[in-house]
């Protein structure tokens, strides 16, 4: 799925999302819910601070690898959620319910990084019409 | 003697709401760092913590931003 879309999808689902943008590892900004683009600029550098200090804390810790973090304050909450490629940032007002949150945080990443495996099955069309040249050896999907 | 059992539960309960309520406040205005690891263990750091001091900031200016 797109990210836009995936951000659309989460508004839709969670009403307790405000504002959030999803970002790239490397930083860069791929979507937000956001229609000031210089503000979505400014979280989605202002989540990759949040992470890297959150990850520093997790390495003086000596704790696992980081997958999701939440800071609650009275004006709000901002959580953030991350894989391989890129995170979601979301921030709520206060007291949010929080498995909620990160459930449907989660599911947004989840919808994005399908898009992918789409397009890899599409290619993957071209790759299944080459086996004739070693028919006789083997099959092509490793049965036998 | 039933007008003293309802009153007696009425005031449990009215204590018991009391309560979560005011604990449900008192979460409320409280600043926290939860932080969910990879193993799926979880850390919640009070605001005092030297490592919350380093994670705020950015959580203040993406509030900041954001509302």
């Amino acid at each position: 799925m797109d990210p836009a879309e995936a951000l659309t999808d989460l508004k839709q689902i969670s009403t307790q999302v405000e504002r959030a943008v999803v970002v790239r590892n490397d930083g860069t900004l791929e979507a937000s819910t956001l229609r000031d683009g210089a503000a979505a600029e400014r979280i989605a550098r202002g989540a990759a601070d949040l992470w890297e200090a959150a990850e520093s804390a997790r390495a003086s810790l000596g704790r696992p690898p980081l997958s999701q973090l939440e800071v609650a304050t009275p004006e709000g909450s901002v959580f953030a959620v991350r894989d391989e490629a890129r995170m979601v940032c979301a921030v709520t007002a206060g007291d949010p319910t929080v498995g909620l949150i990160f459930y449907d945080l989660k599911t947004c990443l989840r919808n994005i990084a399908e898009e992918p495996v789409e397009a890899v099955a599409d290619l993957a069309e071209p790759v299944a019409a080459e086996p004739p040249a070693a028919a006789g050896e083997e099959e092509p999907d490793g049965q036998g | 003697m039933a007008r003293g059992k309802l009153a007696a539960i009425s005031v449990a309960t009215a204590s018991v709401l009391g309560t979560v309520l005011v604990r449900r406040r008192r979460r409320m205005h409280q600043t926290r760092v939860d932080l969910y690891f990879g193993d799926g263990s979880m850390l919640s750091l009070p605001d005092d913590a030297p490592e919350t001091a380093a994670i705020l900031p950015a959580a203040h200016a993406i509030l900041a931003t954001a509302t």
